[in-house]
């Protein structure tokens, strides 16, 4: 599909906008008390380029959650002509505005606001559904190993000390809450790492170097709960508002570039997936009022709180791994571990994803509902 | 509970020191040339990147010198404080045939001239390559920044050093380089 600028405007009002025309209207008709709504814009305008160029942006979850839901994408491209549209991985497990810009282009610039709803998770223990299962497809996608997730070797030693002592018969939510206790325990969040951090969980663990952001401290969870057989997965995302529980370090609202975060989920049969975010007690643990002991109580409170719990001022992208950008000129050299921050490449190569400053690009957040 | 959680935290203490001394021991036995063994590299692998001039470079051509090969980042703390040791071995040297290539990680030029003015390094001083896409990065098996790899006179490379030089006018650094110098 090639857009232009007419073809854009065409394209919000069909395309992308959900049955009302103005989608904001729409969100405030499907709205409930408990969900949330916001608009959250991401701007890319490359610096210092011409001539061909592509940019791919993250975009949210491909399907709707009971916790997320996607009500509108709409892009909006520059002056030049452009080609742009929303793509989809193979496995459909990420999405992504794809931009390019021919030889003649001047400047570059794409936008797209998305409008999402949330509400809080929880995991009700009480109440286990026993049709909550994975399929044997499901369960072998889910536990699969990727380029920086192994989960054999050093991997599995690690599970092993994790569980040893667990009876045989421990549930997965057993051993799923010992990984996690584990996880929090050992690791550490290293404000000195770039971004989220790359996840790459064998040279952590093989250089017993623990320390790490969001990206590396739950991967961590992650790979050794698919070592142990438990289904689990990363979800990359972005903070759009402030905690409400209180936490500073735990929210981001207005201006957001720099606010990407991921989660983690395993999955128990009865409960479905489950939330978790051991990294986040580590950030709170670094963080929160210039740092506090592991015995404080609020950080006693969101240990517990963030094994089964997700507060929702975040906004979910994708699970994705070892993602190939359509159209890249790198080819295999140019895949990324993961998809959460704007991507783009010009003929001199791969743009700095994690300088927004040089790059440039803008998220900004803004609760609507 | 209570006492599951104070086991625990006992737990996380003792293991938080019992690898903040494992990385600091392992800082201190890699503070030396290895064996390119360490990084399973049988032989040099290309290097053809532009400088930040835009004109395009091939150590290949550089045979007959002794070269420095180091991977880093202006965001990368050790390889801040190791650009002095490398400005400093190359203007040591450099009558003697010594090339020293920084080979930039992944960031883009402003970010990288914006690091050379604000620490008063001269752009000559040293020459720096970008690898905007990380695959030199990848093809040398570097794993962490910064690294550095010596290559004698016949292109081969003699070893690597892991983390930051941090005195490059010690025996282990300024030594090796001397008796590939002499060869």
């Amino acid at each position: 599909m090639t857009i232009t600028r007419r073809a854009a405007i065409k394209a919000i009002a069909t395309a992308f906008a959900l049955p009302a025309l103005n989608p904001i209207t729409s969100v405030f008709a499907q709205s409930s008390p408990e969900w949330t709504t916001y608009e959250i814009v991401t701007e890319v305008n490359l610096e210092n380029t011409n001539g061909a160029a592509e940019a791919w942006i993250p975009l949210p979850l491909v399907l709707n959650t009971d916790y997320f839901k996607t009500l509108s994408i709409r892009p909006e491209v520059g002056d030049t002509k452009v080609e742009s549209k929303i793509y989809e991985t193979q496995d459909k497990q990420a999405r992504m505005l794809w931009t390019k810009w021919d030889k003649s282009a001047s400047t570059h610039s794409v936008k797209v606001a998305m409008i999402v709803s949330t509400r809080n998770r929880r995991l009700e223990l009480s109440s286990p559904n026993p049709a909550l299962k994975l399929s044997k497809e499901e369960q072998k996608f889910w536990t699969r190993a990727t380029a920086y997730l192994p989960t054999d070797g050093i991997v599995k030693v690690k599970v092993q000390e994790c569980l040893a002592s667990l009876p045989a018969n421990a549930t997965d939510l057993q051993k799923a809450n010992a990984i996690y206790n584990w996880v929090v325990d050992n690791t550490h969040r290293d404000s000195k790492t770039r971004g989220c951090g790359q996840g790459d969980v064998k040279l952590m663990l093989e250089t017993n170097n623990l320390g790490g952001k969001c990206a590396d401290i739950n991967a961590v969870f992650v790979a050794l709960a698919r070592s142990a057989g438990i289904a689990a997965r990363d979800v990359y995302g972005i903070r759009i508002a402030d905690s409400a529980r209180g936490y500073k370090s735990l929210g981001k609202s207005g201006e957001i570039t720099k606010a990407q975060h991921c989660r983690a989920e395993f999955y128990a049969s009865g409960y479905g997936w489950c939330p978790v975010d051991p990294a986040d007690v580590r950030k709170v643990i670094l963080e929160e009022a210039g740092g506090l002991a592991v015995t404080d109580p609020k950080v006693v409170a969101i240990r517990d709180y963030l094994f089964g719990n997700w507060e929702m001022n975040w906004m979910a992208y994708n699970y994705d791994h070892d993602i190939a950008l359509p159209g890249s000129k790198l080819g295999k050299n140019g895949v990324i571990p993961f998809l959460m921050y704007p991507q783009a490449e010009n003929k001199e190569g791969r743009f700095d994803s994690l300088d927004p400053d040089n790059f440039k690009y803008k998220i900004t957040s803004r609760l609507i509902g | 509970m209570l006492d599951l959680i104070k086991k625990q935290i006992a737990r996380g203490i003792f293991l938080s020191l019992f690898f903040i001394c494992l990385s600091l021991w392992g800082g201190y036995a890699s503070a030396q040339w290895q064996s390119v063994s360490k990084v399973s590299l049988n032989q040099t692998p290309p290097l053809l990147l532009n400088n930040l001039a835009g004109e395009t470079i091939d150590i290949k051509t550089f045979k007959g010198k002794v070269v420095i090969v180091n991977f880093w980042a202006s965001w990368c703390e050790p390889c801040r404080e190791e650009f002095t040791e490398l400005t400093y071995l190359q203007d040591k040297y450099s009558a003697k045939d010594l090339k020293v290539f920084a080979v930039n990680l992944a960031e883009m030029k402003p970010r990288i001239t914006q690091f050379i003015k604000g620490n008063g390094i001269s752009e000559n001083a040293i020459e720096i390559l970008q690898d905007r896409n990380s695959i030199i990065y990848k093809t040398w098996k570097a794993r962490g920044i910064p690294t550095t790899f010596l290559l004698n006179k016949q292109g081969k490379i003699d070893s690597v050093w892991t983390g930051a030089i941090e005195n490059a006018d010690s025996d282990e650094v300024s030594g090796r380089i001397e008796t590939l110098l002499r060869q």
